[in-house]
């Protein structure tokens, strides 16, 4: 099948002439708007029901498809024969599904992270050692922007085998603190302190209620667990301060923070 | 705290500057302090003896700034300091004592816009529910008594009365509760600032509880007068779970 007979650029000059060119202008701007009314429109109904990721997996395809379309009516109208093309393009899809299987198993692990919901645009997730703000999720990689403010693309393929940490899905948050206190502080007011320091910050929560646990005995003092809860937004806030109001507080009622000592003996000449 | 310090006899509505200078003075030695320069009013609110603004709003003659009082901007939790049981079938009338927000505002009188909020008392923030589903609310101890004669009148606060009825067959232990006041519309009254009046009635355990905020004035023995209506609109009912019980968050 000589597939290019149909579309010989001779025959396509020959039949060019300005009502035709005009006619293609004009149904391509019409195309073009309508494509883009519709658009608007799927986003603004589709946005009360989907989630971010879904309208815009759902917004890409629509784009994707109604161009398509476009560019086959504006070749229909131009005289081009399209069955040729369209089995030319069968058989071309064929070709480069079997060329980008990598691709293909992207698209489908994108669909399956898309349907299990486990984080959307905006969440801050943590994959692997990389910790970011959730920036776009494409048909084949999702975009992750870190703190220091870069760019990584993760492949879906990838994501779908990893494990994913969604630190931002719930509204608030536990911070937990190992801290040690020595063995000669008293227990019961170290932890009373502990809790008065979580109620009188005015980030933490007063409900749920300060988690404590006495870990260990540890090597050089009683490792305890100090845990409060916080809105999810106030993380670096809360960190900071409780924080500094431990060593405050602690340094106000003697309490020691034991940290490893290293003596060094020098040896001594006689006994050598 | 002098008498015209309290709730009840701020000058509410208007802000009237005097040689440019508005002062009002609250609980715990606080003040609200405004400056009125050229173009531009400058907002202190805080520790009396800082002499410091935190804020500038560059405003036009035409506009007038407001002093309204308000109630939180979020739902509050109360907690009574002691275990407070209602028996089946029984009902609490009681008060809460909610803390006065201010409210400065700009605008004509029909149509305010708010500037800026100064809680005469900082709550303290709280989560009711659980925490993957719960909401963010404030935090307050309050007695709970029958009724408010207990209630300390100096304070800057508003009386929100709310009636609970336990309507269900099992004990109804009230370890906290949750009053959701941006639903509520604000009282003058000749001795105190009141709300209107919330009736929580509890179906049981797992069962939301059915919230109703009169439309009416609170039943007191004093004339009242709308001072602010609510911040979010309510039409008729509620159906929220209003009472939480403590599940251990900790397995280990």
């Amino acid at each position: 099948m000589n597939l290019f007979e149909n579309i010989s650029f001779e025959k396509l000059i020959e039949k060019v002439n300005p009502p035709l060119i005009l006619k293609i202008v004009i149904i391509f701007f019409i195309g073009f708007i309508l494509i883009r009314v519709v658009r608007f429109i799927l986003k603004k109904i589709l946005s009360r029901t989907m989630n971010k990721q879904s309208l815009m997996l759902v917004n890409k395809f629509f784009s994707y498809a109604a161009y398509s379309v476009l560019v086959i009516v504006i070749m229909a109208e131009m005289g081009i024969e399209l069955t040729a093309i369209l089995g030319a393009a069968g058989i071309l899809g064929l070709a480069i599904g079997v060329a980008s299987q990598k691709s293909l198993g992207n698209i489908i692990s994108g669909l399956f992270l898309v349907a299990e919901k486990s984080f959307e645009i905006g969440d801050v997730i943590r994959v692997g050692d990389k910790i970011g703000v959730v920036y776009s999720i494409d048909f084949l990689a999702i975009m992750l922007k870190t703190f220091d403010n870069l760019l990584i693309r993760i492949p879906n393929e990838t994501l779908i085998s990893a494990e994913i940490v969604n630190i931002t899905k719930f509204p608030i948050r536990r911070l937990d603190f190992s801290l040690s206190v020595s063995y000669k502080d008293d227990l019961e007011k170290v932890l009373d302190l502990l809790k008065r320091i979580a109620f009188e910050n005015v980030l933490c929560l007063d409900e749920p209620l300060p988690f404590l646990l006495l870990k260990e005995f540890g090597d050089s003092g009683i490792s305890i667990q100090f845990g409060v809860w916080f809105e999810k937004s106030n993380y670096v806030d809360v960190r900071n301060s409780i924080i500094l109001e431990i060593k405050r507080r602690f340094d106000e009622e003697n309490i020691t923070i034991p940290f490893p000592h290293v003596t060094l003996y020098y040896g001594d000449k006689e006994s050598s | 705290m002098k008498n015209t310090d309290r709730g009840i006899f701020i000058p509410w509505g208007e802000i009237k500057f005097s040689s440019n200078l508005f002062e009002q003075k609250f609980e715990e030695n606080k003040i609200l302090r405004l400056e009125k320069r050229e173009k531009e009013v400058r907002s202190y609110f805080g520790a009396e003896e800082v002499r410091e603004y935190t804020s500038r709003f560059i405003l036009d003659r035409e506009h007038h700034l407001y002093l309204n009082p308000s109630l939180p901007d979020l739902p509050v939790v109360i907690k009574p300091p002691v275990e407070l049981s209602i028996l089946p079938g029984c009902s609490l009338k009681t008060y809460v004592e909610i803390p006065l927000v201010l409210e400065l505002a700009y605008g004509s009188i029909k149509k305010k816009q708010v500037l800026q909020e100064y809680p005469v008392k900082s709550l303290s923030r709280s989560w009711f529910g659980d925490p993957d589903s719960g909401e963010i609310a404030y935090y307050l101890e309050s007695p709970m008594e029958f009724d408010n004669k207990t209630i300390n009148p100096d304070s800057c606060c508003i009386q929100c009365p709310v009636t609970i009825t336990n309507k269900s067959s099992q004990l109804l232990s009230l370890e906290r509760m949750i009053l959701r006041v941006p639903y509520l519309t604000l009282y003058k009254g000749k001795n105190s600032l009141y709300s209107n009046r919330t009736r929580i009635t509890y179906r049981g355990q797992d069962q939301v509880s059915q919230i109703v905020i009169q439309k009416n004035p609170p039943e007191v023995n004093e004339e009242l007068k709308i001072l602010s209506l609510p911040r979010q609109a309510i039409d008729s009912g509620l159906l929220r779970k209003s009472f939480y019980f403590i599940k251990t968050l900790y397995e280990g």
